[in-house]
């Protein structure tokens, strides 16, 4: 039997393909426009090339979510709708979904097509999560970053739904799905255009050595020759206050849960995500196998192999992010 | 993933001594090549926004000048110098080669600063997604070009890279015996600390013949 369902991050094709030869349970990925969290130029899927990733990952027992994930504009529902469509033509195992009007359309239409509630819904409390399952028979919880271990299992223990917990990633201090902060520095929305720090508006100036880096016209950050760097987003910018630069939201440190695999076992999560579409095929495959091994190992009721992915991490740091915050 | 490393003293090796016509006709060949053997790639480079972006491998003289955004794509060689492109990647051959085929991720690289970025960024994602949906391996882009004689000219390859890298490496070290490295035996926290202390003093001098000066001052009026 499964100890938890490694459900694997793939931008493009090559990178579904990299996640399921790693050992991938499932893989979660979007399409190539508005409709997906993560629209960066250059990488995602069109309808062709998810049919043939469902039909890949299907072939070798992996399953497949599509995650549709933003907010459509008032009156502009359509793409959201197609890519419903598209999913399910490609035989998508789930979508992944937010937005209450797309859900209400997925039941309605697709009613068929499992639902699986985005970390973008922000759903992170009893009755929310109810409200999602008893209106839209939706089936799983991603449930946001910002839990305990000990609120996980309540969740789980009061709502009965499938629970999805980020287990490798960033990790951001807001509530998920509704931060604007990078709103305010582009005037590109996250959460109806896809994008936190929209590549088009970030840039790095090499001052003597000292990188800088801008998101719109706000420096957010700048490093020190030899200093690890972290992404250009608002919520890792190093802030000047009282004389000082500190990182006042969330310093640049990566979330690594394979040492708390056990507790999220135990608080009764079904499912662990890794996070990264925006990544690459080789963090794909070096992840994915980390987690396989450690999996495979609890299974067979074994210690994980001690392996580091520090490298892989923002900031070149590893933390178990709000799982065990003390001040929680 | 790739199944074998391409030669990289070999190709540092090889790009830093040929003339540039020949780099010039080996790059537009590679280019040529996957146009015909990978025709999506070619069309989803097109399809970025259009750009320059200049590709500085940190061990070579020049740099690579990718035109992105229009069909044909471009690849020329250009003299090091001030940036004219819309972006610049800049890192080591080994790294870019390691980039390109999709052995190492460029976030981590970016984290460790092992690879740096300027310019406009959302091209260089772009380039960067577009690449990496593609399982390249440069070595065998390079051998298509021997036609018939890929094999050979793969083994010899090889051959040439193992020699080159105990070349270097026996360089490097008769370099270190006739260069020992100089310890660095300055201790700048000590050399802070002894400034600051001279400040103290020259600031206490300084109030003490001001105090000096202004009871003479006052004496005198």
């Amino acid at each position: 039997m499964r100890y938890l369902e490694l459900v694997c991050p793939a931008g493009t094709p090559a990178a579904l393909r990299a996640a399921v030869e790693a050992g991938a349970d499932t893989v979660y990925c979007g399409f190539r426009d508005c409709t997906n969290a993560r629209n960066y130029p250059g990488l995602n899927f069109d309808a062709s090339e998810l049919a043939e990733g469902v039909r890949y990952a299907h072939e070798r027992g992996c399953k497949v979510l599509v995650a549709i994930n933003t907010f459509p504009p008032a009156g502009k529902q359509r793409p959201w709708h197609h890519a419903l469509e598209q999913a399910a033509a490609a035989g998508a195992d789930a979508v992944i979904l937010a937005d209450l009007g797309v859900l209400d359309y997925a039941t309605r239409h697709h009613s068929q097509l499992r639902r699986h509630l985005s970390v973008q819904a922000s759903a992170a409390n009893a009755p929310s999560i109810a409200f999602y399952r008893d209106c839209f028979d939706v089936r799983r919880v991603v449930l946001p970053r910002v839990l305990s271990v000990t609120e996980v299992a309540a969740l789980v223990e009061e709502t009965g739904l499938e629970t999805e917990v980020f287990a490798f990633g960033s990790v951001g201090p807001m509530s998920e799905g509704r931060c604007f902060l990078s709103s305010y520095m582009t005037g590109l929305s996250p959460t109806s255009e896809g994008a936190c720090a929209p590549a088009s508006h970030v840039a790095y100036i090499d001052r003597d050595g000292e990188i800088l880096s801008r998101l719109g016209t706000t420096t957010l950050n700048a490093f020190a020759r030899g200093e690890p760097a972290a992404y250009p987003t608002p919520c890792k910018g190093r802030y000047v206050t009282l004389g000082r630069a500190s990182y006042l939201f969330e310093e640049p440190v990566g979330l690594n849960a394979i040492a708390i695999l056990p507790a999220l076992k135990a608080a009764g999560v079904t499912a662990l995500k890794i996070e990264g579409r925006q990544r690459s095929r080789a963090y794909v495959a070096q992840v994915v196998a980390t987690f396989r091994q450690a999996l495979d190992a609890l299974a067979r009721g074994e210690q994980p192999p001690t392996a580091t992915l520090g490298g892989e991490t923002e900031g070149g740091r590893e933390t178990f992010g709000a799982y065990q915050k003390g001040w929680r | 993933m790739s199944p074998t490393r391409p030669p990289i003293a070999l190709l540092r090796g090889a790009a830093t001594v040929l003339p540039r016509p020949v780099l010039e006709r080996i790059t537009s060949a590679v280019l040529r090549g996957l146009a015909r053997t990978r025709p999506k790639l070619l069309a989803n480079l097109a399809a970025l926004e259009p750009a320059v972006v200049h590709i500085a491998p940190t061990d070579l003289p020049y740099r690579f000048a990718l035109t992105l955004g229009r069909a044909p794509v471009r690849l020329a060689i250009v003299d090091r110098g001030p940036v004219v492109a819309d972006a610049e990647v800049t890192a080591s051959v080994a790294t870019l080669v390691d980039l390109l085929e999709g052995r190492i991720d460029s976030d981590t690289l970016f984290f460790r600063r092992d690879l740096v970025i300027t310019g406009n960024t959302a091209v260089v994602v772009g380039l960067r997604n577009v690449l990496d949906r593609e399982e390249l391996n440069l070595a065998e882009e390079l051998g298509a070009l021997c036609g018939v004689l890929r094999r050979p000219a793969r083994a010899t390859a090889q051959a040439l890279d193992r020699a080159l890298d105990r070349l270097g490496a026996r360089a490097a070290a008769m370099h270190r015996t006739l260069h020992p490295p100089v310890a660095d035996e300055r201790d700048v926290g000590a050399d802070l600390d002894r400034c600051r202390t001279e400040l103290k003093a020259l600031t206490a001098r300084l109030a003490a013949l001001e105090a000096r000066q202004k009871r003479r001052d006052e004496k005198s009026a």
